[in-house]
């Protein structure tokens, strides 16, 4: 097989030039070691308490919804039909979420609260006394909880939707009992604003979205069983995080990253420097196995590259993930695909394999930094709610959402922090997939176009 | 035995070939229509100064480099279609003039990562590599790193990358420079002998040595342009006959050189020496009978208050030849 003899020169020579194996492993491994020394001690999570702004323009449930709502209750509890249900679900959701402590299973007298909320008044916003977006950019709060008109609403649709498919009963198309319909807007959805970059904004969308869960599922019992909306989420588990656990997702992206230079230093040496590239070409290696025996070696280093940076941190520095470690790594290796098209990219470019390489570096550290990999970079939205994340509230398409890697990160960070699944992040590894093969198509036909053909 | 109608007479035909390197003011005409064949089984010759186009010629013919103008035909196939690219690339051996090594492989890695590119069975390339190898005297150099050969081994091992698939038609781009006389040697004679093995070879070189003694036919190309084609033999009798002589004079003026030079044409009555040049600050003169009109001539130089150094004599070389074409020295 000749893509595999070619993959085996390919690793021969890697393998024998010191300083590419230095750039491809110590350089990162170093790189994780510096943020571990400068991060270590500082300690995140368990008891933090985070900053949430609410604003809130649920208008409740209609009142003529609301008495219906008790009739159709009825159905289960007669005895509760003169209650008042509710003031609005956002009411009673913020309600909960100000009692909401971590247990603290030493001294349960010292319980701390996860949130302290920032209730902003609808009217002084409207007066532009208040601006909660301004807020949110100069992270005097952690993140922004905007309650729209219609949220009760919805939130009684969310139900009865649960309730059709479990018991067949339907609250606005019961064909016994003709009601008014539930208003449908566009402005009727939860939304959780806050500064993608930031961990402490990340961290309180991971906990909402547990709480919100749980709401949920409260008031769907509550409506089920003709109950009051009345629910206990005292304590959410959360694991000890230091900031250099949340950064060291970002170090492994650009570990991965410094396999596009050396792909292209690589390809471009074989063209410009040992001009082997003749041979390559006048011999029966076709373009096409040329490029698989390539990837077949860069898929391998790939492997071996995020092994290493994985497992050293982890033996070395305390590096301690909560999610699933195989399927990290399978994001990352997954990540390959775009490394191993921008070095095909490069290689069409470059000349000779110093300006690759450095060129390269060059471009590499922006999309490091650009992908969120270090620390948080600021937040321009291109759309607003469009990425399905993996706490079920979509999250802004920003600018550096355009940037396969940026998905590399957000995925590694959700799996490896917040225990989510691989399926959980399916938006963000679609954003990451899709551009990804994408560039790899066409960096493997402007590659041959540019070396296998013409001049040489 | 009669030939079969269809074998190719040639093992190359070029015809018009051009390439036009740049635009504008960096324009190069590097070869400006070539047209010529390579018999099967000669070894031909390319010889030119630096930057004549005999590169540039090569790399067209073997595909690497588009032509601007003019085709090729290898073995009686046009490289252009489709069906024949494999056909022909399993038949041309290149030697390119850059050395081209893998060089953080070992030596007989190299040579074997060459044998599965042009998917040679196993059992043969190892037949093949060991004989290039110990033609070559590399075998105690089998495991080292190309990196780590000296310049002269490098070169060595250069020339047999391009022969391990036993190609019918070998193209040299400058086999020797930078090898010990030694080795120069081993390498002619490997050349010389590639015939024998039923193969054509086109060398391009700029040592007139190397042209004359190797090559069954010689093209002179300069300026991208062929000047004459023959015979090295041929190429040498068309200069003049007789033996040449070189003056190296202590005073060195060009004015006082051409004074000299002025004087031999008219020596005798201009009957006793054919020809009278200067090259390189020595005057340098043809004559078909040297040895009894020697004395005479010395002294004719002298009378002109010229003290010679040094004096050899010498026969005609293709490096005459190209003089004689151009006025210009092949190295300069
Ligand atoms: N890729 C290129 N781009 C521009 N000019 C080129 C290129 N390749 C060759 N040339 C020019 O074409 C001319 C012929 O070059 P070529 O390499 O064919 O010479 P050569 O006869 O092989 O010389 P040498 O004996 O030095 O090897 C030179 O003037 C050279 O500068
Ligand atoms: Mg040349």
């Amino acid at each position: 097989m000749l893509p595999l003899e070619i993959a085996k020169r390919f690793g021969k020579e890697l393998i024998r030039m010191r300083i590419s194996l230095v750039v491809l492993l110590a350089l990162p491994a170093f790189m994780a070691f510096m943020f571990w020394f400068a991060f270590n001690s500082a300690g995140l999570g368990s008891t933090e308490t985070y900053i949430l702004g609410v604003v809130n323009e649920d208008e409740g449930v209609a009142d003529e919804l609301a008495a219906y709502f008790q009739v159709v209750n009825s159905v289960y509890d007669t005895g509760i039909s003169n209650t008042t249900l509710t003031h609005g679900f956002a009411h009673d959701f913020i309600q909960s979420l100000k009692s909401i402590n971590y247990t603290n299973e030493q001294n349960t007298a010292d319980n701390i609260p996860i949130f302290t909320i920032e209730e902003y008044d609808t009217s002084e916003i409207a007066l532009n006394n208040s601006n909660p977006n301004e807020d949110v950019e100069s992270r005097d709060i952690d993140a922004l909880l905007y309650f729209p008109r219609n949220y009760s609403n919805t939130t009684l649709s969310a139900v009865n939707n649960a309730n059709f498919i479990q018991s067949g009963l339907y609250l606005d198309e019961n064909p016994f009992w003709v009601g008014p319909p539930i208003p449908k807007s566009d402005n009727s959805e939860l939304k959780i604003v806050g500064d993608e970059g930031y961990t402490r904004y990340l961290i309180v969308k991971v906990i909402l979205s547990k709480i919100l869960t749980a709401f949920m599922e409260n008031i769907h019992n509550f409506q089920y069983s003709g109950g009051n909306v009345d629910y206990e989420i005292n304590s959410v588990a959360l694991k000890e995080y230091s900031i250099f656990d949340t950064i060291m997702p970002g170090i492994l992206v650009f570990g991965i990253l410094t396999q596009s230079g050396m792909l292209a230093a690589f390809l471009v040496s074989e063209f410009a420097e040992t001009q082997t590239m003749t041979r390559v070409r006048l011999s029966l290696i076709k373009p096409w196995e040329y490029i698989m025996g390539v990837s077949i070696y860069q898929f391998i280093v790939s492997f071996f590259q995020m092994g290493i940076l994985f497992v050293l941190p982890i033996l070395l520095l305390g590096f301690r993930p909560a999610g699933s470690l195989i399927e990290g790594f399978l994001v990352l290796l997954v990540t390959t695909v775009f490394t191993t098209g921008l070095g095909f990219v490069l290689a069409g470019i470059f000349t000779s394999s110093d300006t690759a390489g450095q060129s390269s570096g060059f471009l590499m550290t922006p999309i490091a930094f650009m992908s969120g990999a270090f620390m948080e970079v600021p937040t321009i939205t291109l759309f607003p709610s469009v990425i399905p994340t993996a706490s079920g509230i979509p999250r802004d398409f920003i600018l550096w959402d355009i940037i396969p890697t940026t998905h590399t990160v957000n995925a590694l960070r959700s799996i490896l922090l917040y225990e989510f699944s691989v399926t959980d992040v399916w938006g963000e590894l679609m954003l990451l997939i899709i551009p990804s093969i994408l560039l790899l198509v066409f960096g493997m036909i402007f590659y041959s176009k540019r070396r296998f053909a013409g001049d040489i | 035995m009669r030939k079969l109608a269809i074998e190719p007479q040639y093992a190359i035909e070029v015809k018009g070939l051009r390439k036009t390197f740049g635009k504008g003011e960096n324009k190069v005409e590097a070869v400006r229509g070539v047209s010529l064949q390579v018999r099967k089984g000669e070894i031909f010759g390319f010889l030119g100064p630096n930057g004549a186009g005999k590169t540039t010629s090569l790399r067209m013919m073997v595909g690497l480099l588009n032509p601007s103008a003019g085709n090729v035909i290898i073995l009686g196939k046009d490289p252009k279609e489709k069906q024949n690219q494999d056909f022909i690339k399993e038949k041309i051996g290149i030697i390119p003039q850059e050395v081209s090594l893998y060089l953080e492989l070992t030596v007989e890695e190299n040579l074997w990562f060459i044998a599965n590119a042009y998917r040679v069975p196993s059992a043969d390339a190892k037949v093949t590599i060991d004989k290039l190898i110990s033609d070559m005297g590399l075998e105690e150099k089998r495991k080292a790193l190309a990196k780590n050969l000296s310049g002269g081994m490098k070169r060595r091992l250069n020339l047999i990358m391009g022969l391990v698939h036993n190609p019918e038609l070998v193209l040299c781009d400058e086999p020797t420079p930078g090898l010990d006389p030694q080795s120069r040697v081993v390498v002619w004679e490997y050349i010389q002998d590639l015939p024998k093995q039923g193969k054509t070879v086109i060398l391009t070189t700029h040592f007139m040595e190397e042209a004359d003694r190797l090559s069954d036919r010689v093209a002179i190309i300069d300026n991208g342009e062929v000047l004459v084609l023959d015979s090295p033999k041929a190429l040498k009798k068309s200069v003049g006959e007789g033996d040449l002589v070189e003056f190296m004079l202590e005073n060195t003026e060009k004015d006082h050189l051409e004074q000299i030079a002025s004087a031999l044409r008219e020596f005798n009555g201009g009957k006793a020496i054919q020809e009278v040049y200067i090259s390189s600050n020595r005057v340098i003169m043809r004559s078909k009978d040297v040895i009894s009109n020697l004395s005479r001539i010395l002294n004719h130089i002298e009378d002109q208050g010229a003290e010679v150094e040094n004096m050899a004599i010498r026969n005609t070389t293709l490096e005459d030849v190209f003089i004689s074409l151009t006025g210009r020295a092949l190295r300069n």
